[in-house]
C-alpha cells in the first residue's frame, strides 16, 4: 500500500475513533459507571494509540482528542490538548522500547498514565482557583482524588480492553505499521 | 549521529513551542469573553447536530434499560397517573378561568411578572461533564441567539420551573458552556425568601458536590437561618435577576463566631435529569 494511502486510512480511522469516543464520553448516562466513575474514553484512546503505534500517533491523537475534550466540557481551551498530547507521548516513549505492542502492558500503561493524569489535573485545580476567596489545600484535593482514583482506574481499564482489541483488529494500520515505521521504511528504501 | 541528535533536538523544540502556545491559549481563553472561545464555532456547528443524535440514541438506550427495570412499577404508576390526570384536567379548567381573571387584574393594575424584564431563550443540553476541570456542560445556544459573555456580563440559566441551574461561562456561535450551581467556581448572592430576609452567599463546594449540595456562607451575625428556609437570588451584583429560586437549606453549621456560620443548600434543579434549560437575557442589555 502506498504511503499516502496508509496516511489517509490512519487519519480516517483516528478521526472516527476520536469523534465517536469523545461524543460518547459526554453522553454516557449516570448509571454507566464503575464505582462512581465513568470511563475516560479519549484518554484511554490516546494512551493506546501512543503505545501501540508510536509517539507521532500518540501526540497527534492527543492534540485532536484534547481539543474535543476542551470544546465539549473544558473550563478553558488548551488544557485538554496539552494533557493528552503528553499522555500520548509518554505512552509512546515509556515501556514501548522494550515491550513493543504487548497488549497486557498497554493496560498497565492505562493504569499509570491515568494516575499521572489525575495527579496533574488535581494540581491544576489547586493552582487555578475559580473564586478568589475560596481556596482548597492541596492535601485535601489530593485526598479527594485518591478516593475516586480506584474507580477511575477500574473504569478506564474496563474501557481499555475492548478498545485495545478494536485498535488491534480495526486500527489505523492494516499491517503492523505506523507513521514512524512507515517513515523508517521509506528512509531505508 | 549528528543527524539523529538534530532530529531529537528538533522534536523537543517543537514540543516546547507547542506547549508554550497551548499555555498561552489556556490563559487567554480562561478570561471571560475571550475571543479565543470562538475558535470552536465551526466545530460546534458540525458536532452539535451529531451530539443531538448521540443524545437521542443514549436516551433511547437509557429508556430501554429503565423500562426493563421498571416495567412492573410503570404499569401500576400508569394506572395511578390516569386517575391523577382526570383530576388535573378538572383543575386545569378551573385554573384557566383563574388565569383569565388574573390577566384582567394585571392589566388593570399594571402589574409586572416577576421576570418580565427578561427574555428566556430555550436550549437543549448537549454534553455532560467528564471529570475534574472538564466539568461544565454545553447547550445549543450561542452568540447567534444573542448570548454573548463579556468580562462584566453573563447570564443566569434556569430550568423549566425557573429554578437556578448555573450561569453562562463562555459562548461560541452556536453553543454555550454552563457553570452549574454545584461547581466550586460558582457563586451567587442569595437571600432567605421572606420579608427582610438576610443576604448571604450560595456557592459550589468541592466536598458537597458529590452529595448534590451547595454551601451557604457570608451569613451576617444577626441573621436567622433555619433548616427548610428557601433561598432565592438577591439580585445584588446585577448578574442574576432577584427572586430566582435556588434551593432549600438542609443543614446549618453553627460556629463560635456567628458570622462564621455556614449552611448546606439542596438546589431545586435536578442537574442529572436536565434536558432543556433557559438562558435569562435582560432586555436592557440587548
Amino acid at each position: 500500500m502506498s504511503s499516502n494511502k496508509v496516511y489517509l486510512r490512519a487519519i480516517i480511522v483516528y478521526a472516527a475513533y476520536i469523534v465517536v469516543l469523545s461524543q460518547l464520553q459526554v453522553t454516557l448516562p449516570e448509571w454507566f459507571n464503575f464505582s462512581g466513575s465513568r470511563p475516560d474514553l479519549t484518554l484511554v484512546l490516546v494512551i493506546l494509540s501512543g503505545y501501540l503505534f508510536g509517539r507521532m500517533d500518540g501526540a497527534l491523537v492527543g492534540l485532536a482528542a484534547g481539543f474535543m475534550r476542551d470544546m465539549f466540557a473544558g473550563r478553558a481551551l488548551g488544557l485538554g490538548m496539552l494533557l493528552l498530547l503528553y499522555a500520548g507521548l509518554l505512552a509512546a516513549l515509556l515501556l514501548r522500547q522494550s515491550f513493543r505492542r504487548n497488549i497486557l502492558l498497554s493496560l498497565f500503561q492505562v493504569v499509570w498514565i491515568t494516575v499521572l493524569y489525575e495527579l496533574v489535573v488535581t494540581g491544576v485545580v489547586f493552582l487555578v482557583p475559580m473564586l478568589p476567596d475560596v481556596t482548597y489545600e492541596a492535601s485535601h484535593l489530593y485526598g479527594l482524588m485518591l478516593q475516586r482514583l480506584p474507580g477511575q482506574i477500574g473504569a478506564n481499564l474496563l474501557a481499555a480492553v475492548p478498545l485495545v482489541l478494536l485498535l488491534h483488529f480495526m486500527g489505523p494500520y492494516r499491517q503492523k505499521s505506523s507513521f514512524e515505521d512507515n517513515e523508517t521504511r521509506r528512509h531505508e528504501a | 549521529m549528528i543527524r539523529l541528535s538534530r532530529f531529537v533536538r528538533n522534536q523537543v523544540f517543537f514540543l516546547v513551542v507547542i506547549s508554550l502556545l497551548l499555555l498561552a491559549v489556556i490563559i487567554w481563553s480562561f478570561l471571560p469573553g475571550s475571543p479565543l472561545n470562538h475558535l470552536t464555532s465551526p466545530f460546534s456547528a458540525v458536532f452539535t447536530p451529531v451530539q443531538e443524535r448521540f443524545n437521542a440514541a443514549a436516551d433511547q438506550v437509557s429508556g430501554f434499560y429503565e423500562s426493563l427495570n421498571e416495567g412492573m412499577a410503570l404499569r401500576d404508576e400508569n394506572r395511578d397517573l390516569r386517575l391523577e390526570n382526570a383530576a388535573l384536567r378538572n383543575q386545569v379548567a378551573q385554573l384557566e378561568e383563574a388565569g383569565r381573571q388574573y390577566e384582567q387584574l394585571k392589566d388593570a393594575f399594571k402589574m409586572k411578572d416577576q421576570f418580565a424584564g427578561y427574555d428566556l431563550i430555550g436550549g437543549r443540553l448537549l454534553t455532560r461533564e467528564i471529570g475534574t476541570w472538564f466539568d461544565v456542560f454545553r447547550i445549543d445556544v450561542g452568540t447567534t441567539d444573542g448570548v454573548t459573555v463579556t468580562e462584566t456580563l453573563t447570564f443566569a440559566v434556569v430550568d423549566a420551573q425557573s429554578n437556578l441551574i448555573g450561569r453562562v461561562l463562555s459562548t461560541d456561535a452556536v453553543s454555550a458552556k454552563i457553570l452549574p450551581v454545584l461547581h466550586e467556581g460558582f457563586a451567587v448572592s442569595g437571600k432567605v425568601n421572606e420579608v427582610g430576609g438576610s443576604l448571604l452567599r450560595v456557592r459550589g463546594d468541592i466536598d458537597l458536590k458529590p452529595q448534590g449540595l451547595c454551601l451557604i456562607d457570608q451569613i451576617p451575625a444577626n441573621a436567622t437561618i433555619e433548616i427548610g428556609d428557601e433561598i432565592v437570588s438577591s439580585g445584588i451584583g446585577g448578574l442574576f435577576p432577584a427572586g430566582v429560586p435556588i434551593g432549600r437549606v438542609v443543614n446549618v453549621i453553627e460556629a463560635d463566631a456567628r458570622d462564621q456560620r455556614q449552611a448546606w443548600l439542596e438546589p431545586y434543579a435536578q442537574l442529572d435529569e436536565l434536558e432543556t434549560v433557559f438562558v435569562m437575557i435582560g432586555r436592557a442589555v440587548e
